[in-house]
């Protein structure tokens, strides 16, 4: 019978050791609410990763001849370390989470409507003084402290609206 | 003369002569019989520094080329006939005596898996190791042969022919198929077309033989099994899907997206995937989003390179969980 009772007691340790363990194992994913994916990029020289969300966008075809974002767009970059992939040398994954800034295109007047065919270079949409910048997770990719300067919003936000969207099939 | 003891049968006469005579007769005549190790001319050997050769020739000769050098154990029966069953096999797989009659990128993909096997320890495989120490690979070694893959696909900055076939494609922004494909295998696009508006699990990018950056993302089902890390095994219904992108490269380190290259994606469906524990696999390349796999057959070839991920219920890019990190080790 003490028999029975130990080997009882030690199944239900085992077991239960296991499910804390799977219980305390946990990843964040990031809630990009509703937001799809606009384009993805990666340096080396960082050893970052990052995703770029938007929350609309307008049909890509044509889209050389029209304003790149619809006016009052939001982008949400969202910025991971790089990690090694422990299963395959050659390939990085994303690690931890290192910031998530948004871009929000200002409402203007005078914006062109889409379809409605404008110059690229007077597109408005890639003037990043038309772009509200701010911080809303960790620190700036570009200063490394978590208030950057106006000169490396501007650049940044530049940097980042002047990336193309990636290709959905 | 001999006197034979009718109680003590003598030496000839005993039952552990009759059986070692036989044994022995047995031993010799197996000798003239069954698989031999062959060492065909080579013809087109791998070309590469002595360094890597050499290191190779130490470690992978035997039995991945058609200079397995000789021993007792290669040349004396039962042993040998093992010994030329596994070098059969093994050249059979990749053999560096022809290696330069395969395509470049055959040989890149070939190099690149095996410094994957031998970082992971399948190869060189454990028993041979016991038997050969000199096999053994010291880190300096494995360094060198990273050094020799990532030498293979040296990256091209600022391709402008790339850049221009990602600007085609996204003008030209072709209709998806009206007919959506289904893989021979009868995983059906249909059941991710809306994918976009799914959760993201992680971003990978390959600077290997597949240069390439890919966003994966998981349905409801498989999003909540990442977070929870229930995913030995997955929840039937799991979807996840990982589209790719040729990648364009600039000097300050700089990768971003080019031409979309495919989409391959995972269902767990314990019924119908029985073989390859519930998983079903499939890929669609190119805008037309044509299914790779001429018959179901490819699913337990995508299955077995899987099992390498076999700790993650063998779905090999979720992200680290929270608080783990594995430093970029260039």
């Amino acid at each position: 019978m003490k028999n029975w009772i130990y080997i009882l007691g030690f199944a239900l340790l085992v077991t239960g050791c296991h499910k804390r363990e799977r219980a305390l194992v946990k990843r964040s994913l990031l809630n990009a609410h509703g937001k799809i994916v606009y384009t993805v990029f990666a340096n080396r020289a960082d050893k970052t990763m990052s995703i770029v969300y938007i929350d609309k966008m307008h049909p890509l075809r044509g889209a050389e001849a029209e304003p790149k974002f619809v006016s009052g767009a939001v982008l949400e970059v969202v910025t991971y370390a790089q990690n090694d992939n422990k299963y395959w040398y050659g390939s990085y994954l994303n690690g931890p989470l290192r910031s998530v800034e948004q871009l929000t295109l200002k409402k203007l007047d005078s914006f062109p409507r889409i379809g409605v065919t404008a110059k690229k270079a007077r597109d408005p949409s890639l003037d990043p003084d038309n772009w509200q910048y701010s911080l809303i997770e960790g620190n700036s990719p570009a200063t490394g402290h978590p208030h950057p300067g106006r000169r490396q919003i501007y650049e940044r936000t530049r940097q980042i609206i002047s990336k193309s969207a990636v290709f959905f099939p | 003369m001999w006197h034979f003891n009718k109680e003590k049968p003598g030496l000839f006469r005993s039952n552990i002569f009759r059986i070692t005579a036989a044994l022995s007769s047995l031993f010799i005549l197996i000798q003239f019989i069954g698989p031999r190790v062959t060492r065909p001319v080579v013809t087109h050997p791998l070309v590469a520094s002595p360094e890597v050769t050499g290191i190779l020739k130490r470690a992978c000769y035997d039995c991945h080329s058609n200079e397995t050098r000789k021993n007792l154990w290669t040349e004396l029966a039962p042993f040998s006939w093992v010994i030329a069953e596994d070098v059969q096999e093994a050249r059979s797989r990749f053999d560096f005596s022809t290696f330069d009659t395969l395509s470049k990128a055959q040989q890149q993909g070939f190099i690149w898996e095996m410094v994957n096997m031998v970082l992971d320890e399948k190869m060189p495989l454990p028993g041979y190791s016991k038997v050969h120490p000199e096999s053994g690979l010291t880190s300096r070694d494995i360094s060198v042969l990273k050094a020799y893959a990532v030498s293979l696909n040296p990256a091209v900055y600022h391709d402008s022919l790339a850049i221009l076939d990602a600007r085609r494609q996204r003008a030209a922004d072709k209709e998806r198929p009206v007919d959506l494909p289904v893989s021979a295998n009868g995983v059906a696009y249909s059941s991710i077309k809306d994918y976009q508006h799914w959760q993201v699990i992680s971003t990978t990018n390959r600077f290997d033989n597949n240069r390439s950056i890919r966003v994966i993302y998981g349905n409801d089902i498989a999003a909540e099994a990442v977070r929870t890390n229930h995913i030995k095994p997955w929840p039937e219904g799991s979807i996840i899907v990982k589209v790719v992108w040729d990648i364009i490269e600039e000097k300050n380190g700089d990768i971003l997206p080019g031409r979309f290259n495919n989409v391959q994606m995972m269902i767990k469906d314990s019924h119908q995937f029985k073989q390859s524990e519930g998983w079903g696999f499939a890929k669609f390349t190119g805008e037309g989003l044509v299914p790779y796999g001429k018959d179901a057959s490819f699913n337990a070839a995508c299955f077995n390179c899987h099992k390498a991920a076999s700790e993650y219920g063998y779905v090999f890019n979720i992200p680290l969980p929270d608080g783990e990190n594995m430093a970029v080790n260039h």
